[in-house]
């Protein structure tokens, strides 16, 4: 009885913690967006706009819940929770206290990665029952990002497993000591960041609500909670992920004089502010551009990265690091050929 | 029972019931006056003309097959890495030709324009 | 489509010279050549003008209610409509107007759409507004009024409905839903859409073939610049066909100058474009101008310039930030609209509006420049280069927008000349159109354009040039202002109630979209006859179409925004 009451306080625990963050990130994205942008974000709610997550909530609390009459009901009624509820669940992978450190399974890793590959399904599931063309596109695009992004997302931390020798989260932060993955990474540490957007739905890979052709994608005909229900996940998911990669890339917890944990937020919510930022400037890639890129340059080079790392693993460290670096000047040369490579034809001449 | 399934029926409860009791707040707190207007999809304000679920055109699904081969194949280098410390050159060399052969794989997919989004 | 011809023919004497040409005659005080002609011998003509004699730009087409009481031009006294094409020689850039008289009873004339695929919905106005019918025409309904409207509004005969359009009866015809797509059990019929090719549209019966699906885009759409609305027709995400309709965004404004002295319907043209008021207002400004025989003083001349690119400028601001939000980039709208509402201050300073402006008047402008705002906009024009780096460091550069716009949706010469397409988009492709040098206005003979011309006519390229366009128009109004002459911002002795002689003048601005004409037609009273407006992003939307086939939804909102629409001056 008492561990099951240990479990039930903890589980509640990380749950409260996690939905506060959440807030904070919606907050924290309206605020640095508006700076970006030169405005100044929400600023009455609260000071400076933090109450504004509450209000948005309370708004949606008070709205109808409409569900359209062509609508395939049941699915359409539980489309949000199967995209709400693996946000929640991706927690029980992560080493929020030392007990959970230790039940989470030896497969941590991957289980990020499995939960996380089931809130997708919520978003094409809304997106075929809400019977709207719009929201079809949407989901069937949700699909096709799924297709794309998910293995080298996958195989971006194939990297950190071969040096930490194991799938334990804890494991794979207690590595880092010398140095943080991202020095021993830099290659797989690119192909997660791309593939966190991608997974996230974030700009410039938010095509399932690409409000510039579709209106606002799978959830065009949702309202009320239903509606904040997906709009939860995704930021959750924003800073869950940001975690992820706080803990696989960037040392985790661990960092001279400060408290661990406030080394974790620092780190999580610097990846968080990264996201924003991504957002504040860059446009959307189109569907085909995204499937494209995924597997003709993400994908092999994800697979090259891990057999790079695999060398160093086999024959030292010495030849990891500049392989490595190479490896993301590459990349980062591929992708900038592919904007000017498109419409070889097109020649910009503007003269005046 | 093993405490890792217990945390995990746990996470899992909290999350369904967490979205649940959301979900459940505004029946009590919202309006609810349904319309026509209101239970028609949305296209721009303007009446739908046919129907949205037909023969969809899916222009990725070739990806999907490749990309179960694929996902498959990751999920195969996690137990590799673990332990690929300890299986030293000749791990590396067997996983080395399991990775060429997927690549070669994904390079004829390639040369025969099935990476097109059609 | 092009044959030989020779530019040095003037246009009286290719008129002179065509046995179907009647009554060779002049327009307005002695400027455009015109010739009447009969429906039958309408298509041959117009062929034969553009084939052979070089007229390949279709820069007018409009009808006006036969004056009956009129005899100084030799028009019948009968009753009825003429219809007025005006053809343009892109080479020497001499217009001139066919008209063709058509009695009442017998309102039928030849679609030139065979000629112009762009006249189609030029002719669906015309028959929407004065009931012409176009024989041929590929799909003649109603275009910026509802199917179910009963008469043509812009006939004199036209009498409004037994105590106007109450909320009754806007009601009663939203119930029984007039549009003509819809079946009477309230299903939609897409085979009944105007416009569309029905072999594109969905079969009832496909094999093991995947389906299209017809969407609505618009009008209450995040990207569709206003009110715009799109048939689009998907096979999955390829668009197969698009086509545009209009009609959402229309106010009456031709109908409604028609009841107003021609001062007042300065300020109704504002309401016409929007986002860019001056071009509007100057069109009609200059039109009235020549009716009557007003000079304007220098110094208005100037002023005109100066308001006219600055305009130009926040028009193109608008269409910066719509090019950022079409690719799904937030930020560069922002960017963009904070330096709008900059400008914006200064229209406010000298003519009291932001939007609405009403500050061009025949014989100058309203007021002259307050004390010290001349230095203020010198000195942000001055800066104005720098902004525009920032919005350039925005997108110009970015892998992803350049991969969304380059290569996308080509327009070619062809389509152009077919779509009457001018403007930015025509300058992209290489047409080195321009009426600023081409026909100067107002001032634009002592400040000489640098005409901003692309090449390869994709997406990015219009944006290319749009985006040189806003640095030119900066230097252009930088050096309207330190050019600015001495003396009155407006002619002594213009009338407060303006009659011109009866007659007709057509002129035409480079407005941000195009060529943006006003046809006036005065009968000697103090309200026009007529008040046409030649819509330059009318013709260009209607590009959309051939432009959007065959690429994915997601280049439609790039694409369609590339075209840089303002609704209120397609449906007016």
């Amino acid at each position: 009885m008492n561990g099951l009451l240990r479990i039930a306080v903890g589980v509640v625990a990380v749950v409260v913690v996690v939905m506060l963050n959440t807030v904070f990130v919606m907050w924290l994205e309206r605020k640095f967006l508006g700076h970006l942008q030169s405005r100044r974000g929400p600023m009455r709610t609260g000071y400076h706009g933090l109450l504004q997550p509450f209000a948005d909530a309370l708004k949606m609390l008070g709205k109808e819940d409409l569900v359209p009459a062509a609508a395939d009901r049941a699915l359409f009624l539980v489309a949000p929770l199967i995209a709400f509820s693996p946000a929640v669940l991706i927690h029980v992978a992560m080493p929020w206290t030392e007990w959970f450190a230790k039940t989470a399974s030896e497969i941590g890793l991957l289980m990020l990665f499995a939960v996380a590959a089931l809130s997708p399904v919520g978003v094409v599931v809304a997106g075929w029952a809400s019977h709207n063309k719009y929201s079809l596109i949407g989901g069937i695009r949700a699909a096709a990002q799924q297709v794309s992004y998910e293995v080298p997302l996958l195989l971006s931390v194939v990297g950190v497993v071969m040096l930490a020798r194991s799938m334990r989260l804890t494991d794979v932060v207690g590595a880092q000591g010398v140095a943080w993955n991202i020095v021993w990474q830099p290659l797989g540490f690119l192909i997660f960041f791309i593939g966190m957007l991608a997974e996230l739905n974030r700009v410039p890979f938010d095509l399932p609500e690409a409000e510039s052709e579709l209106v606002s994608g799978f959830n065009t005909e949702y309202s009320s909670m239903r509606f904040a229900l997906f709009f939860l996940a995704e930021y959750m998911n924003v800073f869950t992920w940001s975690l992820v990669g706080a803990l696989v890339f960037l040392g985790g917890w661990m960092g001279p004089v400060l408290p661990g944990v406030v080394w974790l937020a620092l780190k999580t919510y610097a990846l968080v502010l990264l996201i924003i930022w991504v957002r504040g400037t860059v446009p959307r890639v189109r569907v085909d551009q995204l499937l494209a890129v995924s597997w003709k340059v993400l994908l092999p080079a994800s697979l090259l990265g891990a057999m790079i790392t695999a060398v160093g693993v086999v024959f030292g460290p010495i030849v990891l690091v500049p392989l490595q670096f190479a490896g993301v000047l590459t990349l980062g040369w591929v992708i900038a050929r592919l904007g000017n490579d498109a419409g070889e034809a097109a020649r910009a001449v503007v003269r005046l | 029972m093993d405490e890792a399934i217990l945390a995990f029926t746990g996470f899992l409860l909290v999350a369904v019931a967490l979205g649940y009791i959301l979900i459940a707040i505004p029946r009590s707190l919202a309006p609810r006056e349904p319309s026509d207007a209101k239970a028609r999809a949305y296209e721009c304000g303007e009446v739908p003309v046919g129907e949205p679920w037909v023969r969809f055109h899916v222009g990725y699904y070739i990806f999907a097959l490749a990309f179960v081969v694929f996902d498959v194949e990751a999920v195969l280098l996690f137990p590799w890495a673990v332990v690929l410390h300890k299986l030293g050159l000749v791990g590396l060399i067997q996983m080395g030709i399991f990775i060429a052969v997927l690549l070669l794989g994904l390079v004829y997919a390639w040369r025969k324009g099935v990476l097109e989004w059609s | 489509m092009t044959v030989a011809y020779h530019t040095d023919v003037s246009p009286e004497a290719i008129l002179a010279g065509m046995p179907s040409a009647e009554r060779p005659c002049k327009i307005g005080p002695g400027r455009i050549p015109c010739a009447h002609t009969t429906p039958g011998e309408l298509l041959d003509m117009l062929r034969q003008l553009r084939d052979e004699h070089g007229f390949t730009h279709l820069e007018l087409l409009t009808a006006e209610e036969m004056q009956t009481a009129s005899d100084d031009d030799g028009v019948g006294a009968e009753p009825g409509v003429r219809m007025v094409y005006g053809l343009t020689r892109r080479s020497d850039r001499r217009t001139m107007v066919i008209y063709v008289a058509l009695p009442d009873g017998a309102l039928e004339v030849p679609s030139i759409s065979s000629l112009w695929r762009g006249a189609a919905p030029l002719e669906r106005e015309v028959f929407d507004l004065f009931g012409v019918h176009f024989n041929g025409h590929p799909a003649l309904t109603r275009i910026v009024l509802r199917d179910d409207f009963v008469g043509h509004p812009l006939r004199k005969s036209f009498e409004m409905p037994e105590g106007g359009v109450s909320a009754e009866t806007v009601r009663a015809a939203a119930a029984s839903h007039g549009d003509a797509h819809l079946r009477a059990d309230g299903t939609a019929d897409p085979a009944s859409i105007p416009g569309l090719d029905p072999a594109l549209l969905p079969c009832p019966e496909p094999g093991f073939e995947t389906e299209r699906i017809v969407v609505h885009m618009g009008p209450q759409h995040p990207s569709t610049h206003g009110v715009l609305h799109l048939w689009l027709v998907l096979d999955g995400e390829t668009v197969v066909a698009a086509q545009p309709t209009q009609g959402y965004l229309h106010r009456c404004i031709e109908k409604l100058a028609e009841s107003r002295d021609y001062r007042a319907c300065t300020a109704l043209l504002d309401r016409c474009d929007y986002v860019s008021g001056f071009h509007t207002e100057l069109a009609h400004v200059l039109a009235v101008e020549e009716l009557c025989g007003i000079e304007s003083t220098p110094k208005a001349d100037f002023l005109r310039v100066l308001f006219s690119e600055l305009v130009r400028i926040t028009s193109h601001h608008t269409w910066f930030a719509a090019a950022g939000l079409d690719t799904g980039a937030l930020t560069p709208f922002l960017y963009a609209f904070i330096d709008r509402e900059l400008i914006l201050d200064f229209f406010e300073e000298v003519t009291g509006g932001r939007m609405m402006f009403n500050y061009f008047r025949p014989g100058g402008v309203k007021d002259d420049l307050p004390p010290g705002a001349a230095a203020r906009m010198v000195e942000y024009l001055r800066t104005f280069d720098r902004a525009v780096d920032e919005y350039e460091a925005l997108l110009t550069g970015n892998e992803i927008f350049r991969a969304r716009t380059r290569g996308v949706a080509f327009l070619d010469r062809v389509t152009i000349a077919d779509y009457c397409v001018t403007g930015p988009m025509a300058r992209a492709s290489g047409v080195d159109i321009d009426l600023r040098r081409d026909q100067p206005y107002a001032a634009y003979d002592r400040l000489p354009v640098r005409v901003a011309l692309g090449e390869a006519g994709d997406t990015f390229e219009r944006y290319l040039v749009r985006i040189a366009e806003m640095r030119e128009s900066a230097r252009l109004a930088l050096a309207a202002l330190e050019g600015l002459p001495e003396g009155p911002h407006v002619s002594d002795g213009v009338p407060r109630t303006i009659k011109p002689p009866k007659g007709a003048a057509y002129r035409a601005v480079e407005s941000p979209r195009g060529e943006l004409g006003v046809y006036l037609v005065s009968d000697g009273s103090a309200q026009p006859w007529r008040l046409k407006v030649r819509s330059p992003a009318m013709s260009n939307i209607h590009a959309a179409g051939p432009l959007c086939a065959g690429l994915r939804l997601a280049d439609v909102a790039p694409v369609v925004g590339s075209i840089d629409i303002v609704m209120g001056e397609i449906d007016r």
